[in-house]
């Protein structure tokens, strides 16, 4: 291969099918990111063999060929270089040669790849038809419920997003079994125009990386094209395709806790909330981040205990007429919702210091977030 | 921290103590076993049982057996008695069912042990009538929930409240009028002083003082000559006074386990592996507490009974087995030189903080390995084992 590409398409191209590539695959090739060039074609490959993406575009190729490099060395080398363009030259042996088109400097780097052969091939054909999202919204949703997805392995069936068909709606749930987040939202809202649009066995789960991804893409265009086979999940966007399959396992069933039949609550001002936790939660425990939330009558005071280093209390006003009240919680799984949350006003209902509480913007509609409390503490 | 209560606040304080409690579970799961000597401790081994009586029947208190015994003394002292290994599991739940039923009684309540409480009723009578009502009443429900009988004593406070529910044991209600407290403990021998270790026992003893009622004569300047600051609560004690409130949540210092060995060893590498044992039981019992401690205390007893212990403090409080075995077999291996034989290990943890997460699905959410680890020691006992890397 003989190209020249410019560094800023480069870099965005590298850092997303980077992020993708695995790094404790049993596979070496997939650790890499695999350049592609043919007939003035270039395609950026990668894939964790769960999840895949291929960013095509176009090049003057000079001369065509294919090599897997690491991708991560490949990134820090090109955002050292100038802003001009960037030019590609690989040998039979595997070996690519980076070099800036600058004439200020004659840097001259070799990584030495892997053969093209041994990388699986990425499918972006679903066997159903793709739709049309509308991205901003289907981001906002994202950015609603991740922060709930677990992390741990062992909870595999959590460490995705449950996506979800009901009636008109298509929702998104998050949790790690300690908190969740559930975002609904009309088809309409998101631009999906088809009447019987399809989500295999109505809902599934994705994995985290995934949605993760589609999050960071900056859409100028209004076009986000999303579909599915039975088992895998598709997305489309510009000149970038992502593959994934689904997370198989059951999700929990969160529409049995979700509390209906209320009658305490406060409401608070959602900046002062936020902020207030903010500054009390700097003393924390860390291995805990417990801090507590004593109601009175039109009154919460947040407050937070470090046997180490100190405590911080901090009161604000609420809307809170019933009997007074102290809840534990993790501050950072309430900081999280509250930054997400819509409305001015946040409503807090609950039950006692034990049971899950309930985090919704008040005139916020189809966004809701459960935290379940901690027991006991200093 | 302590508050002093306000002394014409008259209170209305009920200890209940379950009666030979891990001896009577016994007997209650296993019908044969009723109106034996029953003895749940240590492995007798035949008379050779290193370890001591955890409770004993009232039969096997006929033949002088006494819980803290050892069980070898136990086992010559009766033979024939059923001796069980303890079935903490069983215990807990039962102690569970107590508690929540004294829960019913007052939101006052202290937790002392797996088997016995104090509950602060004062106001409460006005609901149940009297301290006596109240009592039969906590006895009644702990019946029907558990089938087991418990004693309880009523007083003014927690001393005397104390003294009286042991002295009608089995099965008793014992009740100290408001203002009786003093005639009450008078003729009482010293043993029955709560609060009064064995060593003040002896010393008084020294002095001629054979009842409580003698420590009341003896007057608060001549107990404070003798005894310095600890001779006027000793004083006050006998008198029947005492103002230590009930502390609501009972909040434990610390946590721990220990084992003896047979016979005692300088096997290094055996004595780790049971460290690495005691940490897993030990931590198990705590996520069950939902309890963690920021202090890792390893106890080691040599042969000729000296005892040491070392600690280490940490940062932040931890409850996992990884840390605590780390930290106790540094521990070990700091301390240990070989040169004597170990007769006893143990692991302690300390300043302890109760915090836990709550889940939001609790049945059916996979929790995470250790966790899970410990559903299947509770069902399937310690026949389950860890792998070890030794």
């Amino acid at each position: 291969m003989n190209i020249s590409i410019p560094k800023q398409k480069l870099l965005k191209y590298l850092s997303y099918t980077d992020t993708i590539a695995s790094s404790k695959s049993t596979v070496p090739v997939l650790s890499n990111v695999l350049i592609d060039v043919s007939q003035d074609a270039i395609c950026f490959c990668s894939s964790n063999l769960e999840t895949g993406i291929k960013i095509q575009d176009k090049v003057a190729s000079k001369e065509d060929g294919a090599v897997a490099v690491n991708g991560r060395k490949l990134l820090s080398i090109i955002r050292e270089l100038p802003e001009e363009d960037v030019v590609f030259v690989s040998d039979e042996n595997n070996r690519l040669t980076i070099r800036s088109s600058s004439k200020d400097i004659n840097a001259e780097f070799t990584i030495a790849g892997l053969p093209k052969d041994d990388f699986p091939d990425i499918n972006t054909q679903p066997e159903e038809e793709y739709v049309v999202l509308n991205p901003k919204v289907f981001k906002e949703m994202i950015r609603k419920v991740i922060f709930s997805v677990s992390n741990d392995e062992n909870k595999y069936s959590l460490t995705g997003v449950f996506l979800e068909k009901n009636n008109g709606d298509l929702s998104m749930v998050g949790t790690d079994g300690k908190r969740l987040s559930l975002v609904s939202k009309k088809q309409k809202e998101l631009g999906i125009s088809k009447e019987d649009f399809f989500v295999p066995y109505d809902g599934v789960i994705i994995p985290r990386i995934v949605l993760i991804e589609v999050a960071k893409y900056q859409f100028e265009d209004e076009m986000l094209y999303m579909g599915f086979s039975k088992n895998q999940i598709f997305f489309k966007y510009d000149n970038i395709n992502l593959v994934s399959n689904l997370i198989e396992g059951k999700f929990p069933d969160y529409k049995k806790i979700i509390p209906t039949d209320r009658e305490r609550f406060f409401t608070a001002k959602r900046s002062l909330l936020y902020s207030a936790i903010k500054r009390v939660s700097i003393l924390v425990e860390e291995s805990y981040n417990q801090i507590r939330l004593k109601l009175t009558k039109e009154r919460l005071s947040v407050s937070s205990q470090n046997p180490a280093l100190g405590g911080a209390i901090e009161d604000i006003p609420v809307v809170y007429g019933d009997e007074d009240i102290e809840i534990a919680v993790n501050y950072i799984y309430l900081s999280d919702c509250l930054k997400e949350i819509g409305s001015d006003t946040v409503k807090i209902d609950f039950e006692d210091s034990e049971r899950v509480l309930t985090v919704q913007g008040e005139a916020e509609v189809g966004y809701t977030n459960l935290i379940m409390p901690m027991k006991g503490g200093t | 921290m302590e508050k002093r209560t306000d002394i014409n606040r008259r209170r209305t304080i009920l200890h209940v103590d379950m009666d030979a409690f891990y001896a009577a579970v016994e007997q209650l799961d296993n019908p044969e076993y009723r109106k034996r000597p029953v003895v749940v401790g240590a492995d007798p081994a035949g008379g050779r049982g290193r370890g001591v009586v955890s409770a004993a029947s009232y039969e096997a208190r006929r033949f002088g057996i006494r819980s803290a015994q050892p069980i070898s003394r136990a086992y010559h002292l009766c033979p024939g008695a059923v001796f069980l290994k303890p079935r903490f599991g069983r215990y807990t739940e039962l102690s569970k069912k107590v508690m929540a039923v004294l829960d019913e009684f007052s939101p006052l309540v202290e937790q002392i042990s797996i088997d016995e409480a104090f509950i602060d009723c004062t106001g409460t009578e006005r609901i149940f009538e009297s301290g006596e009502r109240i009592a039969k009443e906590i006895k009644g429900r702990i019946m029907d929930e558990t089938g087991l009988t418990a004693s309880v004593g009523v007083a003014s406070n927690k001393s005397v409240a104390k003294i009286a529910s042991e002295l009608g044991k089995p099965d008793g209600l014992t009740i100290c009028p408001p203002g009786g407290e003093r005639e009450f403990l008078e003729r009482l021998p010293l043993r029955y002083l709560w609060g009064a270790g064995k060593k003040t026992i002896e010393r008084l003893a020294r002095m001629g003082v054979e009842s409580i009622g003698d420590v009341a004569a003896r007057g608060e300047e001549a107990l404070e000559r003798e005894f310095k600051k600890s001779g006027r609560s000793l004083w006050l004690l006998a008198n029947g006074v005492d103002e230590r409130p009930v502390v609501c949540t009972h909040r434990r210092k610390s946590i721990s386990e220990e084992i003896t060995f047979f016979p005692d060893t300088r096997d290094t590498m055996f004595i780790e592996k049971v460290l690495f044992e005691i940490s897993d039981r030990l931590t198990r019992r705590m996520r069950r507490f939902g309890i963690a401690g920021r202090t890792v205390t390893l106890k080691i007893r040599l042969e000729d009974f000296t005892t040491f212990s070392r600690s280490k403090t940490l940062p932040h409080a931890v409850r996992d087995m990884k840390t605590v075995r780390a930290l106790a077999t540094e521990l070990f291996r700091a301390f240990y030189d070989g040169e004597k034989r170990v007769r006893l290990v143990g692991i302690g943890v300390s300043n302890l903080e109760q915090q836990e997460q709550l889940e939001l699905f609790s049945e059916d959410t996979p929790r995470d390995a250790e966790r899970l680890f410990d559903a299947m020691k509770e069902k399937y006992g310690d026949k389950i084992t860890r792998g070890s890397f030794l």
